[in-house]
């Protein structure tokens, strides 16, 4: 892998391959925390939950390659369940994180996996990411255990912390060496990535029928 | 509940309600818990009886149902309740309470000449609402800890908590069933044996058609708002009235149709009534946290109008014109904010802006999950439509140097190693508070929104308008000082046509949150006497020990102010007619003329 500044002439020349990446999971496992320390190497304590979902993207180098991570980080509350396909559908790159001290939330993941094998992209690279490692003391999940089920259903893992930035970068470096590009490139002749990620109308969505009304412009006073 | 102490309480209700109403809530309490539901336990019932009944005098009123022939007895009892109702603030209470004996400024008030009639106060009045406030928990940190902090402090209390009960509002939420949905302070789980006794006062009167209002003791204030299948209520001892309470109420109930919508929550309750809601809106306490603290120390909630940000109208309407000229086809309406304050606002035609959705956006945008990332939410705005989803997309907008390239706002390489990312132009972004707030009816838009705010993004670097913001922030607040009036304090000016208002910076002595909050209630007392007298009360003042407060009422306006406590009232009366004209020359104030597509 080789560094490269936003300056390096050989980037400028070169289109950026676009990733479409979702991270999902639990309420409160750090989802939101890994991004921005992804993306703007930051740390918030104390985050506010997200509402809906946030998008976010990162460039990065791979080798000779320019890949543009463009992140979709999802609320984990369970209102939001079915907005989920809208940001997974067309997804190269999954995040699935848990909290290690809470084993409720490995079982949330696990669901998510279920999900995305069944509706998802049949190419997409999943990592399974244990968070909060920095609290490791209070430790509910073991290693072993995670890992275990990851291996079984060809998932990357990780046990990374947001919060002290351990193993974060690589959990994107090693979903990105996974990603099949040839694939991708040879998509994206024929299709935007990015618009065709949006044009799912298969799904019947409850809150989409309702917005249909609105269009009667109700009073307001 | 026993059908027997249904009758009994009744019976008692019919022997004169107005001197034991009390007892009767005591009863209840005592009753239900002991005998009716098994669930509650004997703890509920002490508490239940600290805070439901803490006095020996109580009043009660309630709304009186449409159906009343068919009702025993229930003739009588309306009649007896609106007498109760009307006399709610005068003599009863000075019988036998001496807190509200002195608070009660009825007995006080000496009309004057013209049709404005003038309240006043004795000095004495002030210790006593201190004495009321000193006597709780309250714990001015408040003021500056973030919800998620005032959680963690007050997160496990129950009500074997000593300091639970001496909270100086509660609001609780619960569905009809009677589970637990939202408690200020607390742990909600661990109330729902409370729950259950408010749920047992609500269906008493349930039973005869009617509904529960409103509940007065001498120190605790309960009022009801039931939207079934939710009840929320309020146990409050701020002073506040009923009807200031009611609406603090309905902004939290609103706040759960900004999550939810109407329409999923009739279908959720209709399909379960046992639901536990609370899986549905986690994550929105903060929410609901952040609106039951800006009740206190917010006057967009006492006003029901925007607070607006004072810029040059030329600039004001320039940025108007830049968001509609870039704005995407179908959305509702392009927000422009900074901080809590509106910048400009551009809608449909024919399609008007509900203070009420505006502070319900306001509040949710200025969460720290929104900065620094492009974020796409659905939400409900009650006022416009409750019954269904728009998509907003909140994106704070970042100031950089245009000597960089198109790209450089958005993007910064990273290599991909074990070496921590670099971002090699971050110190040439620098982010604003200014919110860009774009709704849109389709949840498939956000890349089209998110292009359109790239462009409006561009286009205000180009023109400086986020340099211009930025520097004229210090003097976009009012000063006192502009009025060139001594004994000035400070200043809220309402516009009644515009719904939108603008307040003096918070100089000495309102930099203090203690201050000020006791500022704003005072400024409520004021707005409860002007909106709920009878007759045309045009201007009111309020003398206390700390600043002489008062509110002029025009059509147009509602000016609200406050002096130095030694000055007269016609001085204050005449400096108001001052300020009020100095107002009437400003015409960078309000959004008067916003852009419509």
């Amino acid at each position: 892998m080789n560094f490269s500044g936003r300056n390096d002439a050989a980037s400028a020349n070169m289109k950026p391959i676009q990733v479409k990446l979702v991270l999902l999971g639990e309420s409160a496992v750090g989802k939101s925390s890994i991004v921005l320390r992804f993306v703007n190497n930051e740390y918030q304590d104390n985050k506010e939950p997200t509402i809906g979902a946030a998008f976010l993207t990162q460039r990065c180098k791979l080798d000779d390659r320019i890949i543009k991570f463009e992140i979709w980080d999802t609320a984990g509350q369970e209102r939001f369940h079915s907005l989920a396909p809208m940001y997974y559908r067309n997804a190269q790159a999954a995040v699935i994180v848990y909290d290690i001290t809470k084993p409720a939330s490995l079982e949330k993941a696990k669901t998510w996996v279920k999900e995305l094998q069944r509706q998802a992209n049949p190419n997409i690279v999943i990592a399974l990411v244990g968070n909060k490692i920095d609290l490791a003391n209070n430790r509910s999940v073991p290693y072993e255990e995670a890992e275990a089920y990851a291996n079984e259903n060809g998932l990357l893992f990780f046990e990374a912390s947001a919060k002290t930035g351990t193993n974060i970068i690589e959990v994107f470096t090693e979903l990105a060496k996974k990603i099949p590009y040839e694939q991708i490139l040879a998509n994206n002749k024929t299709l935007n990535s990015r618009t065709n990620g949006q044009g799912d109308n298969g799904r019947v969505n409850l809150n989409e029928s309702e917005n249909n009304n609105q269009d009667g412009g109700q009073c307001n006073c | 509940m026993s059908n027997l102490l249904k009758e009994n309480l009744k019976k008692q209700e019919k022997d004169g309600l107005s001197s034991n109403a009390g007892l009767n809530l005591s009863n209840l309490v005592f009753y239900n818990s002991g005998n009716a539901t098994s669930t509650l336990s004997t703890t509920s019932t002490t508490i239940a009886n600290a805070v439901v009944n803490s006095t020996s005098t109580s009043n009660i009123s309630y709304s009186n149902s449409d159906t009343i022939s068919d009702i025993r007895g229930i003739n009588e009892r309306l009649i007896r309740n609106k007498s109760n109702l009307s006399n709610s603030s005068s003599s009863k209470y000075t019988q036998s309470n001496k807190i509200f004996d002195n608070f009660s400024l009825d007995n006080l008030i000496s009309p004057v000449e013209n049709s404005d009639i003038e309240y006043t106060s004795d000095f004495g009045n002030e210790d006593n609402l201190m004495k009321i406030y000193n006597s709780s928990i309250y714990d001015y940190d408040e003021d500056n800890m973030s919800p998620y902090n005032l959680r963690k402090k007050y997160g496990n209390e129950d009500l074997t908590s000593s300091n639970w009960v001496k909270h100086r509002k509660h609001f609780f939420i619960l569905s009809s069933a009677g589970k637990p949905i939202y408690s200020r302070y607390g742990d909600e789980s661990k109330l729902s044996s409370l729950m259950g006794v408010i749920q047992a006062i609500i269906s008493f009167y349930d039973v005869d058609n009617d509904e529960i209002c409103c509940i007065n003791t001498s120190t605790h204030k309960i009022v009801f708002l039931l939207k079934t299948p939710l009840y929320l209520v309020c146990v409050s001892q701020t002073n506040e009235t009923e009807e200031q309470l009611k609406l603090q109420l309905i902004y939290l109930y609103n706040q759960i149709l900004f999550s939810l919508t109407s329409v999923q929550l009739t279908k959720i309750f209709h399909d379960r009534v046992n639901f536990d809601l609370r899986n549905l809106l986690s994550g929105t306490e903060i929410y609901m946290d952040e609106l039951s603290r800006k009740f206190s120390i917010d006057a967009s909630f006492l006003l029901k109008a925007i607070r607006s940000f004072r810029i040059k109208n030329e600039l004001r309407n320039s940025i108007g014109e830049l968001l509609n000229t870039y704005r995407p086809k179908n959305i509702l309406y392009g927000i422009l904010t900074y901080n809590d304050k509106l910048i400009n606002i551009i809608k449909p035609k024919k399609q008007n802006v509900h203070p009420l959705d505006i502070h319900l956006i306001i509040n949710m945008i200025s969460s720290t999950s929104f900065r620094s990332v492009e974020s796409w939410s659905p939400i409900c705005l009650p006022k416009y439509n409750s019954r269904g989803f728009l998509y907003a997309y909140v994106c704070y907008l970042n100031n950089y140097k245009l000597s960089d390239t198109e790209d450089s706002n958005s993007n910064t390489n990273t290599n991909l190693s074990s070496e921590s990312p670099i971002s090699p132009d971050s110190s040439k972004i620098m982010k604003t508070d200014v919110c860009l707030t774009l709704l849109s009816p389709d949840k498939n838009a956000f890349f089209e929104l998110s292009n359109c705010k790239k462009k409006i993004e561009m286009i205000f670097n180009k023109n400086d308008i986020l340099k211009n913001l930025s520097k004229i922030i210090n003097k976009a607040e009012l000063d006192i000082a502009d009025f060139g009036i001594p004994h000035l304090r400070h200043v809220i000016y309402k516009s009644t046509k515009y719904l939108q208002f603008i307040e003096t910076k918070r100089l000495p002595p309102y930099d203090e949150p203690s201050s000020y909050r006791r500022l704003l209630r005072s400024y409520k007392f004021l707005e409860s006497k002007i909106h709920g007298y009878k007759k045309n009360l045009k201007f009111c003042y309020m003398l206390g020990k700390n600043e002489l407060s008062l509110l002029w009422v025009r059509d147009d306006f509602e000016l609200y102010a406050s002096f130095s406590p030694f000055i007269s009232k016609t001085i204050a009366y005449n400096d108001l007619l001052l300020i009020e004209k100095w107002f009437k020359k400003q015409d960078n104030l309000f959004i008067t003329t916003s852009q419509v597509f």
